[in-house]
């Protein structure tokens, strides 16, 4: 009887992000007018792609202890030195015309695969300061942020560059029937990095290392590279994020990914990913991006002021943030 | 776990137990770590002189004047981070605390047609209501963290999150400004006015404030019991407890001084510009963050000092004004910012490992324990880096 | 207690600076040339054109020019007034990010006997010497003329659902291309306008497009900027399947405030009804009046100025709250005269 009642209650508690998703979707299938159209499902979808890949990147970071709020940063460079490579310096007209790149214009596929190797090299740099210099991972990826959007902005002054081939932007606007190519994409990366980290060996060095370093390098596994590697993932998946963002929006601006960061950490604290590293699942973050998109993409709907929307969101998150540490508090008590 | 003196610096009685040979080199390791802890001013010094250098306009008394007046807003956030940062916690949420105060106060003032609510409430009265809201939030946000057990981390960025929704929510589209002589005079009045040349400068009554401030923090983190408090608990909390000291108070305490210090920043900002938007301070936790680490003011918290820290907001002043003056991009300067970010953390782990190491010596040296000990290899490895 | 090596640090350390200092501070040759310092808020394509228009002009009357940009931060912009004042310049044009932030920094600039000049956008509360900048409520008007003819093409009276897609409303160019817009609409009562504001972002034109428009049948969208609108606006409508050529069934009408190189590409293909350029290329004539006022010392004339040939003749000087004020008049741009040579857009 009393194994029964625990059993019932750890299942709900495990699972509460889910619970609240399906209330918040209820409520606004009520209360919002055409919300549950089919185009405003795949506009959902739409808003969870970006995110979602950059929230993995962020959960895996998280799971091995660490922060990683160089993301944005790196989508925000990688957007830019993306357009400028692929730019004809004559493109629109005339003189007058600052909608130009490095004039090179580069092959896209090429250019792809230079902003994934680079987005994989800024994670290797921010895991070796981290992991071998031993230097504060909060404060590290935050200057590591700063320091590529100066970049981005010395390299592009500002302009936004619009002339993008269509072979670059299918990522960001191509459709298979009627579901864009960017939300499969994405459901394809969240199911194959949640199966990955349940079953490989990498998955279980990042448990272990986020949840105690210690252990982890008595049980054989190195903490130091399992960091450097997170980064690298969290680095080419933003990458990836950015060659998406891109192609959605259609040109490359310094504010391009601008407060992307402080939604992924608010996305994955949400999903149940713990922060002082080890515990959540991969789903779970995703499912705080789910939750942060129905929230975000209702109250538009209801077409209460984007301002509003701001204020909701952020109490949403501290909400969450509470529910978080009071669980982390409760569940003790129900195993005694 | 391993403590380490306030002031860090190690007792002489470790040191004479070191060797002849390890005496010249704890020298040679002091001056360095004496040029180390005082990074902050070396680079005012040098880049002033760099400055003198590359404009014949940098070293006019108009300039020199109204280099700090332009930081005294970004001074004071610090002076609270550097509070909760010796605790060894962080309050991100300074900037927004500072943006709704702001621009609140701004909507009480200004009459409604520069963007006011039309209360137009006398400059006094909401200086009160300011200082006292900043009291609040940083007392809640103290609560919360304490009491809740929530993460300082995430919780002040969601603080910083709502926070600047409200201030976007509040606001009627448009920022407010005119907001009073007497309001403005801390931030943006003037004491007198010399002449240089023929030319009237006037010298801003921030710049006297900004040394009165930092004087004050100085002798409240320093020569009071409050202050060795905070170092203690920002060293090693569990030894604080156990010596007695309260450590939760001595937290909620830390977030209501900043949140006060956020208020005062508020005021400040809002006479130098005589108007607030809802804009106002968006995306500066990064030089707040950024003077008080290059300050010295240690990651792991309980080390550092106000000095230090005031070091770090002028240099942070010298480089805003020379590199505008040398007509510099302002996007160099945020990537010049960014990289001295990282240099400073880097030199913040590169002492800490120093210290961890130096402190392990002592104890092996003076220890009972066999060197095999199982406990201190293993701390040894760690401290070492897990290659 | 402050140990006494840092005490000794601390006093060689200010005394190697006072002697370096004072050996590298000799005061320059002093500058005869007039020195004109300059604000801009961003440096998009439309800024860039306006930057390139005053830089034309000041080279053409041999003057030197200091150009700063304050990414869009009030605080940042003030910071660089100060600067230009310490710099020692001459004259001041600024294209303020907040129309009221400013007005301490053109304070300080008077207190300096600096004379401050507005160029594309204005102060509010705070007069300046004089402003030029394009009728941004005949912008805003000329869109919604543009509008209200579509819905009445369409349904045989105008009514319908159009979508307003704001910039920042802290500048006063958006706040007068809103209030345009909105004051002939408010003529039309069947007319429904639903507003987003931006913040001049691109990523938030999309997402506004695409939640109103995932939602609502909307008729016609007026952005106030197509520089930085338009491509997310196209994209949001190709995503929806809604992207249609103008004249043919289903198209949702489109039009946008600048006529930016962008927006003229997306006029000439088909995709927007209509682009209302703004003589960016032509408010370096500000330099002209600064030429006769502060340098010659005379004064400016109100009443109309006209210009034979330029596109945003006849223009008006008169005298506001703000200080003079020149608007230049906007140019409608549709498939007929879009490739009109003297649009900023072609140049």
């Amino acid at each position: 009887m009393n194994r029964k009642r625990l059993d019932y209650r750890t299942f709900v508690l495990d699972r509460l992000i889910w619970f609240i998703i399906i209330l918040v979707f209820v409520f606004f299938s009520i209360f919002a007018h055409q919300f549950l159209s089919t185009t405003n499902m795949i506009n959902l979808l739409l808003h969870t792609s970006v995110l979602g890949l950059l929230v993995l990147g962020q959960a895996t970071c998280l799971l091995s202890g660490n922060f990683d709020l160089s993301a944005e940063g790196t989508v925000t460079l990688l957007t830019v030195l993306a357009a400028w490579l692929m730019g004809s310096a004559t493109a629109g007209a005339g003189a007058n015309s600052f909608d130009s790149g490095s004039g090179w214009g580069l092959n896209p596929v090429l250019v792809i695969f230079i902003i994934m190797f680079l987005g994989a090299g800024i994670g290797w740099l921010n895991g070796q300061m981290i992991a071998r210099l031993r230097m504060n991972n909060f404060i590290v990826t935050l200057a590591m942020q700063l320091t590529l959007r100066g970049l981005a902005l010395t390299l592009c002054l500002g302009r936004n560059i619009a002339s993008i081939p269509e072979v670059f932007r299918y990522l960001g606007t191509g459709k298979v029937g009627p579901i864009p190519v960017q939300v499969i994409v994405t459901l394809l990366f969240v199911a194959v990095f949640y199966y990955y980290y349940k079953v490989s060996s990498f998955g279980r060095a990042l448990y272990a290392t986020g949840g105690n370093p210690r252990a982890s390098y008595a049980s054989g596994f190195n903490p130091g590279k399992t960091v450097i590697k997170a980064y690298m993932i969290s680095g080419f998946l933003a990458a990836i994020a950015g060659w998406m963002l891109l192609g959605g929006v259609g040109e490359s601006g310094p504010e391009l990914g601008v407060g992307l960061t402080l939604e992924t950490v608010a996305a994955a604290v949400i999903g149940g990913i713990a922060l002082s590293g080890g515990r959540g699942t991969i789903l779970g973050a995703f499912a705080g991006v789910l939750l942060l998109s129905v929230v975000g993409n209702g109250l538009n709907v209801m077409d209460m002021h984007p301002n509003a929307v701001r204020a909701v969101r952020g109490l949403i998150i501290l909400m969450a943030l509470i529910i978080e540490a009071q669980k982390v508090r409760y569940k003790p008590k129900l195993v005694r | 776990m391993l403590t380490i003196n306030a002031c860090g610096e190690i007792s002489k009685s470790a040191m004479g137990v070191a060797g002849k040979m390890n005496k010249r080199k704890d020298h040679l390791n002091r001056v360095l770590f004496l040029l180390l802890d005082n990074i902050a001013w070396l680079l005012v010094g040098v880049s002033v002189v760099v400055f003198s250098l590359l404009s014949d306009r940098f070293l006019r008394s108009y300039t020199l004047i109204n280099i700090i007046p332009k930081v005294v807003p970004i001074g004071i956030l610090v002076i609270g981070q550097s509070f909760a940062m010796l605790t060894k916690h962080f309050d991100l949420s300074s900037e927004s605390v500072l943006g709704l105060v702001a621009f609140s106060a701004a909507l009480l003032i200004a009459s409604p047609e520069l963007g006011g609510w039309g209360t137009m409430l006398p400059g006094w009265m909401v200086i009160v209501l300011m200082l006292g809201a900043g009291v609040l939030i940083g007392m809640l946000n103290g609560f919360m963290i304490t009491k809740l057990k929530l993460n300082n981390l995430v919780y002040t960025i969601a603080i910083l999150i709502t926070l600047r929704g409200i201030c976007y929510l509040i606001s009627p589209s448009s920022s407010a400004s005119s907001l009073g002589e007497g309001f403005g005079w801390l931030g943006g009045g003037s004491l007198f006015t010399i002449t240089v040349d023929g030319k009237p400068v006037r010298v801003p009554v921030s710049l006297l404030f900004f040394f009165l401030i930092f004087a004050a923090a100085h002798v409240i983190a320093r020569y009071t019991r409050f202050g060795r408090n905070i170092y203690a608990v920002g060293a090693d909390r569990a030894a604080a407890e156990a010596a007695g000291i309260r450590s939760e108070r001595i937290i909620i305490a830390v977030y209501t001084i900043s949140g006060f210090c956020a208020a005062l920043a508020a005021w400040m900002l809002a006479g130098r510009m005589d108007s607030a938007a809802m804009k106002t301070g968006e995306n500066w936790i990064f030089s707040i963050q950024a003077a008080a680490i290059i300050g010295g003011i240690s990651l792991k918290g309980g080390r550092g000092n106000m000095i230090g820290a005031m070091g770090g907001v002028i240099l942070w002043g010298v480089l805003n004004t020379g590199l505008g003056i040398a007509q510099a991009s302002p996007w160099i300067i945020d990537a010049i910012l960014g990289g001295l970010l990282l240099l400073a953390v880097l030199l913040d782990a590169v002492k800490n490992r120093y210290f961890v190491r130096k402190t392990l010596k002592e104890q092996l040296s003076q220890s009972q324990v066999g060197l095999s000990d199982n406990y201190l290899n293993v701390n040894r490895s760690l401290a070492q880096g897990a290659k | 207690m402050i140990g006494k090596t840092t005490l000794w640090f601390y006093a060689v350390l200010s005394f190697s600076i006072i002697v370096l200092v004072s050996g590298c501070n000799k005061k320059g040759d002093e500058k005869k040339v007039f020195t004109v310092g300059a604000l801009h808020p961003e440096m998009n394509a439309f800024h860039a054109a306006i930057k390139n228009s005053v830089d034309k002009r000041a080279e053409e009357k041999g003057w030197k020019i200091i150009n700063f940009t304050a990414g869009v931060s009030a605080e940042k912009q003030l910071d660089q007034m100060e600067n230009l004042i310490a710099l020692g310049v001459d004259v001041i044009l600024v294209c303020p990010v907040d129309a009221k932030s400013i007005g301490s920094g053109v304070k300080k600039a008077r207190d300096a006997g600096i004379p401050v000049y507005g160029v594309d956008r204005s102060t509010v509360g705070t007069p300046l010497n004089m402003t030029v900048q394009a009728d941004n409520e005949m912008g805003g008007r000329q869109a919604a003329e543009g509008a209200v003819a579509f819905l009445k093409e369409k349904y045989g009276e105008p009514k319908g659902l159009v979508l307003e897609l704001q910039g920042d409303m802290a500048s006063n160019v958006a706040q007068l291309r809103s209030k345009g817009f909105n004051e002939y609409m408010g003529k039309h009562p069947n007319v429904k306008v639903i507003s987003k504001p931006t913040e001049w972002k691109a990523e938030r034109f999309l997402k506004g497009t695409q939640d109103v428009l995932g939602t609502q049948p909307v008729d016609a969208i007026f952005s106030h900027t197509d520089v930085i609108g338009t491509t997310p606006i196209l994209s949001a409508l190709d995503q929806l399947g809604k992207k249609i050529k103008v004249g043919q069934k289903g198209h949702i009408w489109y039009g946008a405030i600048d006529g930016s190189p962008t927006g003229l590409k997306a006029v000439r293909e088909g995709w927007q009804d209509a682009s209302y350029s703004q003589p960016c290329t032509d408010c370096g004539i500000v330099l002209d009046f600064v030429e006769k006022e502060t340098v010659k010392g005379e004064t400016i004339e109100t009443g109309p100025f006209v210009k034979e040939g330029a596109l945003w003749s006849p223009a008006r000087i008169f005298k506001a709250d703000n200080g003079l004020m020149m608007l230049l008049a906007t140019t409608v741009v549709t498939k007929d005269n879009v490739d009109d040579k003297r649009l900023w857009g072609n140049q």
